[in-house]
């Protein structure tokens, strides 16, 4: 689970609109999931996949269905690292501005 | 995935071109203190986080260029695979110029695992950033 999996797997629109789905119904499958999406079932499996495997998603056996949810830790871990780069490109500018502004 | 960050500066455009087009000048104070060629590789160095091979990709005064750079691999010679993209565009504003900055490519490059382990181990500076609803999400799951 790495921020590169992350980010790549955040990459694709249709994963990004799995996780939004996921979040607003807070636990879903596969094919309640391909009823809101213009994907088939077998597409929302593969991307729940890549998901799963980049630690954005859990998932549990309920009677005969699989059911999956968000998983917030890793989602949480990459905002704090782009938030991160982001606070150094804030003082970047701010060296920047001061330099440029300087007699 | 990509980080824009923007600053309003108060000095005429030429000056803060100058200092932008200067490649690596967001390194530190050891980059080359010259107007960046498009195509042309560059080094800028920090004390401690070490030394940065900085490519042009586009030069076009006074108001746009964009470098690339292998910010998670000091000493790498920055290309589309390992490296992000840099833009800087000016726009005069008033008797200043604003200064936008965009930070792209997060999303396809390959980050060594000791970079990734810093990373997630460093502390947030904040949530205010463009990450596409990420926030939200992280937010109202946890």
């Amino acid at each position: 689970m790495t921020v590169d999996a992350v980010l790549a797997a955040l990459a694709d629109p249709t994963r990004r609109r799995l996780l939004d789905v996921l979040t607003a119904k807070g636990e879903a499958s596969a094919t309640s999931l391909a009823v809101g999406l213009p994907v088939t079932r077998q597409a929302v499996l593969k991307h729940l996949a890549v998901l799963d495997a980049a630690g954005l998603v859990s998932s549990r056996r309920s009677g005969r269905e699989v059911l999956y949810a968000v998983a917030p830790r890793q989602l949480a871990a990459t905002a704090r690292w782009m938030a991160d780069l982001a606070a150094r490109w804030d003082r970047r500018l701010a060296d920047l501005k001061r330099m440029a502004e300087s007699p | 995935m990509k980080i824009e960050r923007e600053i309003v500066i108060e000095a005429p455009l030429a000056r803060v071109w100058s200092l932008v087009a200067e490649p690596g000048w967001w390194v530190g104070a050891d980059h080359p203190a010259k107007e960046a060629v498009a195509g042309e590789l560059y080094v800028a160095s920090h004390p401690t986080e070490g030394t940065f091979p900085v490519l042009a990709v586009t030069v076009d005064p006074p108001r746009y260029v964009a470098y690339r750079w292998a910010s998670a691999r000091a000493g790498v010679t920055p290309e589309e695979s390992n490296s992000t993209l840099i833009e800087f565009t000016l726009v005069e504003e008033g008797t200043g110029v604003r200064v936008s900055m965009v930070e792209s490519g997060f999303d396809t490059i390959d980050f060594p695992e000791d970079v990734r382990r810093r990373n997630l181990d460093a502390n947030s500076g904040g949530w205010d950033l463009e990450l596409g609803g990420l926030k939200d999400r992280a937010e109202k799951t946890e």
